[in-house]
């Protein structure tokens, strides 16, 4: 089964960038997403830029309508994003519960629908 | 650049209760999914099982911590997302408007974050 | 040998009510689905009411409803669509159909470890892991869920159509879990039934007979435990902890309905059988060398009832495992229990101390405000205990909690003129 890993945290709350713990944070998705490829179960994933970036689109009557920002303010953001493929919900929370945000933030997960 | 295309919409406009079968849900993302590889823009795309499939896990004080459910309470929940490849921003709003499910809800685009 | 219609449906009950558990989870482990399970029984059931009148009950009433299950489940996954899909499913029943063809038919394997596992699996909310065991493994309709937690029943079937809808899209699969799990999955488990049983004791409102009936299918949940599972020790503590607990439950309240605090107790009702069977289940559980919090707790309540009367209970001991709980459990509400039996053993003003301590912490934990009001009444601060005693009256929840309060803050104020 194909599940999303959706990584939400305080953009305040992790390391600053720069800093020797910000290096650290990279180093261990670095080893994390390694040991998902090793495991074969790494499928997808991306870091996303920061929420100020984002634009969000709604189409009403046929009119589209564009904001700058994203889809509404919560206090933890949405910040990258793992597609893995694993047996069973157990296994996806096992590698949830390895990415560095858990500790500060939320992992999602998301069952993807499989089509047939 | 490439940019990741959220696709977001409220608990009346859950795309499962919309569609009357799994088929034409599947349907609409096979159909982006073949109208974007075909303008050379596709990466990625899936839909995501209803909201009440979701589990979210933080970890604090080194234990597990679950809810039943997504991150956040908020109006809107993510409801699938795709990947593009886009020569910039305007051009990404115009796939947008053509994601399944933007007519209903938002489709928040965010950058890639690139790393090497 | 022919069952007339509402005698043979009474009995049709009976044997759902004992055997319910294990037919699902039998089902569930084939089928891999709990909604086709329960709707694949739930047809067998119905087939079973209407040939039984004529063939009156089979030899194995359960093995009959199993086998006609498993039928329907095939029935209905051919007529679903896509069962190119279920094929390894249909197969795999398919040969427990011919295995189970033999005469006499093979016991029925008890799959209820792995049920219970997955109804109480930690990505569903507690009131649903709570829910979904009541209603699969304890064999409760769902009305009667419904009642346990003061719902609406369409309110609770739908919570229980959503946490299974869960379970089958999110992928909770129906399995022991890896040793490095299994503590952790286990514990949910207890918690489960510990919570099941504190709904029925607690009963902050809820008819009286519905209450009793949640303790009784807690402590039935909990000897299932013990019997899948009898090397587990928390298993024997907790099946001891509810057995020494229940045993008290008529000298809980008077006859006027009013809450009766353990001190006053009429010891002579409590249920001795029980009690017998809670002493030994704490003894299976020491034995096993591997302590937890309860089987604390079960030792606690464990020294309450072996005591004489209120004053002769060995409030030393208990003071040791409350300090030993500490560890396990370091929260308010635990120190809070253990200032009181601080008390007990007659150090009262360092009890004191340490609810001053807890004040700020538990300011609205209603047991909180009642316990220290009775500290410092025994100290003679009866304008403190006056305050603390209203304050309590204020968070109280339930009408008996506030007439007992009311009727200790009267009986201080005469006796202090």
């Amino acid at each position: 089964m194909k599940y999303m890993l959706l990584i939400h945290s305080d953009p305040t709350a992790g390391p600053t960038p720069g800093t020797p713990a910000f290096d650290k944070l990279l180093a261990d998705y670095h080893q994390v997403t390694g040991d998902m490829k090793e495991a074969g179960v790494y499928v997808g994933g991306n870091a996303l830029m920061p929420t100020h970036t984002a634009k969000t689109l709604r189409v009403r009557s046929g009119k589209r309508d564009v904001i700058d920002g994203p889809f509404a303010e919560t206090k933890e953001a949405l910040g990258g994003y793992y597609v893995l493929e694993c047996p069973d919900l157990d296994a996806a929370i096992d590698w949830a519960a390895r990415l560095p945000e858990v500790q500060w933030g939320t992992i999602e997960i998301r069952p993807v629908m499989e089509f047939g | 650049m490439e940019f990741m295309f959220l696709i977001r919409s409220g608990r009346d406009t859950d795309p499962y209760r919309l569609a009357s079968t799994v088929d034409e849900l599947g349907d609409a993302y096979r159909k982006a999914a073949a109208e974007t590889s075909e303008a050379g823009t596709y990466l990625e795309g899936n839909a995501l099982k209803h909201i009440g499939s979701a589990t979210s896990l933080r970890v604090r004080r080194g234990r597990r911590e679950y809810v039943d459910g997504p991150a956040a309470d908020t109006d809107e929940q993510l409801r699938g997302y795709f990947v593009l490849e886009c020569p910039d921003l305007d051009a990404a709003l115009s796939w947008a408007a053509r994601l399944p499910g933007v007519q209903h809800g938002s489709v928040e685009i965010r950058p890639i974050r690139a790393y090497d | 040998m022919h069952a007339g219609g509402p005698d043979l449906a009474l009995r049709l009950a009976e044997l759902l009510r004992h055997d319910r558990g294990r037919l699902l989870s039998a089902l569930i482990s084939g089928l891999r689905d709990f909604e086709l399970a329960e709707e694949a029984l739930a047809e067998a059931v119905e087939a079973a009411l209407r040939n039984w009148q004529h063939t009156g009950l089979p030899d194995r009433p359960d093995a009959w409803l199993l086998r006609v299950a498993r039928r329907k489940a095939m029935d209905q996954i051919r007529r679903r669509g896509r069962w190119k899909d279920r094929i390894p499913d249909l197969a795999r029943l398919a040969q427990a159909d011919q295995d189970d063809a033999a005469e006499p038919p093979p016991p029925i394997p008890d799959e209820r470890m792995r049920l219970i596992l997955t109804c109480c699996h930690p990505s569903l909310d507690p009131k649903s892991r709570v829910a979904l065991t009541l209603r699969t493994i304890g064999g409760l309709t769902t009305a009667e869920v419904a009642r346990a937690f003061v719902d609406q029943e369409a309110a609770m079937a739908q919570r229980l159509v959503r946490a299974k809808a869960k379970i089958r899209d999110a992928g909770i699969r129906f399995t022991i879990p890896e040793a490095s799990d299994w503590e952790h999955r286990f514990s949910s488990v207890l918690n489960v039934v510990y919570l099941i049983f504190n709904e029925g004791y607690t009963a902050s409102s809820g008819e009286a007979q519905i209450r009793t009936d949640l303790c009784e299918e807690a402590i039935f949940l909990a000897r299932l435990l013990t019997e899948l599972r009898p090397a587990e020790a928390e298993s024997w503590g907790l099946l001891s902890l509810l057995l020494t607990t229940h045993a008290r439950r008529r000298a809980r309240a008077d006859q006027a309905g009013q809450i009766v605090p353990i001190a006053t107790q009429d010891r002579g009702s409590w249920d001795g059988d029980l009690i017998d069977e809670g002493l030994k289940a704490l003894d299976r559980a020491l034995v096993l060398l591997r302590p937890g919090p309860l089987q604390i707790k079960a030792a606690i309540s464990a020294l309450h009832v072996q005591a004489r009367d209120h004053t002769s209970t060995d409030w030393r001991q208990m003071l040791l495992l409350y300090s030993t709980l500490l560890a396990y459990e370091p929260t308010d509400v635990v120190r809070l229990n253990r200032a009181v039996v601080l008390a007990e053993t007659g150090a009262l003003s360092e009890a004191l101390a340490e609810t001053e301590r807890l004040g700020a912490a538990l300011c609205d934990y209603q047991p909180y405000h009642a316990a220290r009001a009775d500290l410092l009444r025994r100290a003679g601060d009866l304008e403190g205990a006056d305050s603390a005693y209203r304050r309590a009256i204020e968070l109280s929840g339930t009408e008996d909690q506030r007439q007992f309060l009311e009727e200790r803050l009267r009986a201080m104020m005469s006796e202090s003129r």
